[in-house]
């Protein structure tokens, strides 16, 4: 994720500083359904999607050089980030699919009564706590680029 | 917001299509194993939490995002400092 290399989607640092704030303080709100209570991790789910997809949007031309970069090239950062990356977002989709499959809330308020299988069941809770865990990776090994970024977007209090 | 939308198209279609593919494998996996239905009456039986026993969540996340964290110290530790990767 770094700061140069994102011209090609016009966002500013900024937008996505914000953007991976909310995805992140609703991450850790979805992930704690037992506080928020079900109809909250349910809802706010249809909210966390689009800005889910605008993370990965926004950082696209990011996403788009790890993967074009050639072997010669590749750092084991890089290495490290396609791999780590992909299982991520498998991990986040199926999380969020088989939410759906499990609805107790938001499925039924729309008159549909989800068949909840054991299968989509484990999937949803195991997936969902090792998802906690990747996400904490995810957050640490880029955790310069939020450092430096926060700084820069943060107003100058001196002036 | 529609001309955001426009102007990424071709990766917000990517983002989704792998979303679709990976929907599919696993409810490919699921049709082979036919797993069994899940009690009807047992989703409402978790018992509702009150007072602190709610925080138990919040500190589950923090806890295991922190676990997290520290698995990646020897990871970064290995990638070069102030690489434009990070």
């Amino acid at each position: 994720m770094t700061a140069a290399g994102t011209t090609s989607t016009r966002a500013s640092i900024s937008t996505r500083v914000w953007i991976d704030i909310a995805l992140f303080v609703g991450y850790v709100l979805l992930s704690a359904p037992q506080t928020t209570g079900i109809p909250f991790h349910e809802y706010f789910t249809v909210v966390f999607i689009p800005i889910f997809i605008s993370h990965i949007v926004l950082d696209w031309s990011w996403i788009a050089r790890v993967f074009r970069r050639s072997d010669r090239q590749r750092s084991a950062e890089v290495r490290f980030n396609r791999v780590f990356d992909i299982v991520l977002f498998i991990g986040m989709v199926v999380v969020i699919y088989s939410g759906f499959l499990v609805s107790e809330s938001i499925l039924p308020d729309f008159g549909i009564d989800p068949e909840v299988t054991t299968f989509w069941s484990t999937i949803h809770d195991a997936f969902g706590n090792l998802l906690i865990l990747l996400v904490g990776v995810h957050v640490a090994v880029h955790w310069p680029w939020i450092k430096r970024n926060i700084k820069r977007i943060r107003p100058d209090r001196r002036s | 917001m529609t001309t955001w939308i426009t102007r990424n198209a071709k990766p917000i279609l990517l983002v989704l299509c792998a979303a679709v593919l990976v929907v599919g494998i696993f409810e490919a996996i699921d049709a082979f194993g036919d797993s069994p239905r899940v009690a009807s009456d047992s989703a409402s039986e978790e018992p509702e939490l009150s007072g602190a026993a709610t925080l138990a969540g919040l500190i589950k996340v923090a806890i295991f995002l922190l676990l997290g964290a520290a698995i990646a110290r020897p990871l970064r530790s290995r990638f070069r400092p102030g690489s434009p990767d990070s």
